[in-house]
């Protein structure tokens, strides 16, 4: 049985890892192989400061807040483990801040810690009236992504350098499973009107005297078009450009003038932080996510497609529960070829 | 009479804090800061230098809260400020855990820290060991950075600094008109004060950036304390050793102590080992006094005996110390101060 996956962002290799794991003793004829354009370091995940933190609203979709959770509660098992280091996963702090009152978000209670900020810590965002503290994570994909490699590579899954143009092009070749995590080009392949870019620049820096996230929220502009700051393991993202529609990969001027000054006025003491580079890329933004199963005809062939894609700017954020029920899918993919027994109860 | 001279011996936190108080109290006097170290090579320079109160059985709450809730505010406005980097202060947020729940669950301090309360249950799965916790967020003065900013900030008003090791306060009273003794650990010879002992500390300055939070064990003897490029890991507290070597036994325990707090640490690099001797006492040692040898009076303001308190209590008592010093001016002969205070 042949399984490809298309894209090798933190969607692509999570699910390949996660169906790996999972199926590859019940189906000992299992071969899979990744196929995408780009790798780390030049993925979506890769731009990605990697703080764990969905949306506001799930806009009821209260699917995508259990994965988000499951995400969040494997990770956290993870965090005492030897591996956290080298999966780049480590514990932080710090602050969401509003300029008025705002309900609390669906998950107050996955993080640690979730509470109100006080009167005196709000002194330190002049213009924020309101705001949360909590203790998320951070999965850093400069990390996670090689990690994920060498799981794979360990269990013999194969890595091709190629872009795929089409379904048919993998399944045409004897491939029985396509697992879809193209992330924001996924219409290429088949064509998603409610699949848009998300464009966004970030700034790296140099401040390793921040040791708290802030996200500023402006309901008006919406998501992430309001400045942030998130340490990472060594540099300090700065961000705040949420651009729908824009497919621009290329670093805008103005947009550095933006992100740069909103932040230095969020923190002072990022005036005299070091500019280590300046990245853009494209958030594959979607009502909700497609997660779902589709068999893809081509001529006398038929393929089994898994749609994965359109995780916006929460991917790595709800990455490991989309990762299970796309390999639940797969599960359900074997039983109708009777290639396995019913899937055993597991989590 | 022409600009009262003073003399800071110390160049600690709390000989530059001190130092510092006083040329904003008497902004006409000649301040000189005298000191056979200065920083990276004080005590100070050991600690982590985080605003987490050392209690004092001798000093009424009250004064220790003021004195922290000075300091405190002091260094809030400078971490909020384009100069924080540069001054080494940076917030920092985390957890105090216990054991046993201890006597007392509120600390005199919760309401000076930011956002402190006890942790809630998922939070204190991070620590199987432990049944109780608190989680605050305060502030951290990582030095030397935060030594040489205070420093940099004397010189700017004029303060000259020189390197000198002074045996006896006597020996400077032909020079100045008064003397403060920031001496540390150093008074215990200094002005033979034999309630003055050292409580020695070894330290680990590792390279792990990932850990962004503190982590302090109640008992005080183990603790996590991320700085700006090193994260500081405890400790010791060895009461009446001397000895300023590393001991490589105790290196081991505290690195095992810590990561058993925080396994992540398993993966911390270029680990470098110090020392460095709390010069503690019941109380802080604030108070003036007046030297006489033949008919000659030279006063005197101590401000020492901090022992692992120092950074916490840094302005509060530096301020004390500074308005001691105009008591002392305004009793000097020929002082025209007399009158404004």
């Amino acid at each position: 049985m042949r399984v490809a996956i298309i894209g090798a962002g933190v969607i692509g290799l999570s699910t390949a890892l996660c169906i790996h794991e999972q199926y590859h003793s019940l189906v000992p004829s299992l071969e899979m192989e990744v196929y995408a354009d780009r790798y780390t370091p030049h993925t979506t995940s890769d731009g990605a400061a990697g703080l764990w933190q969905p949306y506001l609203s799930d806009h009821s979709n209260l699917q995508e807040t259990l994965w988000n959770k499951e995400t969040f509660d494997y990770l956290l098992g993870h965090l005492g483990s030897l591996a956290a280091k080298e999966m780049g996963l480590f514990l932080i702090s710090g602050y969401n801040l509003f300029t008025q009152p705002v309900p609390d978000p669906s998950w107050k209670n996955i993080v640690l810690g979730f509470r109100n900020l006080t009167p005196k810590e709000l002194e330190l965002f002049p213009g924020y009236s309101y705001g949360w503290f909590n203790t998320a994570l951070m999965l850093e994909c400069r990390n996670y992504l090689p990690w994920l490699s060498n799981r794979l590579t360990q269990r013999g899954v194969k890595f091709f350098h190629k872009k795929v143009e089409s379904f048919q092009e993998v399944s045409g070749d004897g491939v029985d499973v396509v697992i879809n995590c193209s992330g924001v080009r996924a219409g290429e392949l088949q064509p998603d009107p409610e699949l848009q870019p998300g464009r966004g620049q970030i700034i790296k820096v140099l401040a390793p005297w921040v040791k708290h996230f802030i996200i500023t929220h402006d309901i008006e502009s919406g998501i992430y078009n309001s400045p942030y700051v998130i340490p990472g393991s060594e540099f300090t993202v700065l961000g705040g450009i949420y651009q729908h529609g824009n497919w621009n990969e290329e670093n805008s001027a103005q947009d550095h003038k933006t992100i740069w000054e909103n932040c230095c006025r969020l923190l002072p003491a990022l005036q005299k932080a070091k500019i280590v580079e300046e990245w853009s890329g494209l958030r594959p933004a979607r009502p909700c996510v497609r997660l779902e199963r589709e068999t893809v005809h081509h001529g006398h062939f038929q393929a089994e497609v898994i749609h994965n894609y359109g995780h916006g700017g929460f991917g790595i954020t709800i990455h490991w529960g989309c990762a299970m029920a796309a390999a639940r899918l797969f599960g359900s993919i074997l039983q109708e070829k009777q290639l396995a027994s019913p899937p055993q109860p597991r989590l | 009479m022409a600009a009262p001279k003073v003399a800071v011996v110390g160049a600690g936190v709390i000989g530059l804090s001190t130092a510092l108080c006083i040329t904003e109290t008497c902004p006409s006097c000649s301040v000189t800061v005298l000191s056979d170290q200065f920083s990276p090579n004080t005590t100070s320079d050991v600690a982590a230098g985080m605003l987490i109160p050392h209690t004092y059985p001798g000093t009424p709450i009250h004064v220790q809260k003021q004195w922290f809730k000075e300091t405190f505010t002091f260094l809030f406005a400078i971490s909020n400020s384009p100069e924080a980097s540069e001054a080494g202060i940076h917030l920092v947020s985390g957890w105090q855990v216990f054991k046993n729940t201890p006597k007392e669950e509120l600390p005199f301090w919760s309401d000076v820290v930011l956002g402190f309360r006890p942790m809630s249950e998922a939070e204190l799965q991070k620590f199987p060991e432990h049944r109780f916790g608190q989680t605050f967020t305060t502030l951290k003065c990582d030095c030397p950075p935060y030594l040489l900013w205070l420093e940099k900030r004397l010189k700017a008003t004029g303060v000259q600094m020189h390197t000198r090791k002074v045996a006896d306060l006597w020996d400077l009273h032909s020079e100045y008109n008064v003397v403060v003794n920031c001496a540390g650990i150093g008074a215990h010879q200094l002005v033979g004060d034999e309630k003055l002992f050292p409580v020695r500390g070894q330290v680990l300055k590792v390279h792990a950036p990932w850990v962004k939070n503190f982590i302090r064990d109640g008992d005080g003897l183990t603790y996590i304390y991320p700085g700006i490029h090193r994260v500081t890991l405890g400790g010791t507290r060895e009461k009446g050793s001397w000895s300023l070597s590393p001991d490589p036994g105790t290196t081991k325990d505290i690195f095992d102590r810590c990561c058993s707090l925080e396994p992540a640490l398993r993966g911390a690099r270029d680990i470098e080992v110090k020392v460095g001797l709390r010069p503690s006492r019941r109380c802080v040692r604030l108070q003036r006094e007046v030297l006489s040898r033949g008919g000659v009076k030279f006063p005197v303001v101590h401000n020492y005996g901090h022992g692992a308190g120092g950074f916490s209590v840094q302005r509060g008592t530096a301020k004390e110390a500074a308005r001691l010093v105009g008591e002392c001016i305004a009793t000097l002969p020929g002082s025209s101060l007399r009158a404004k205070l």
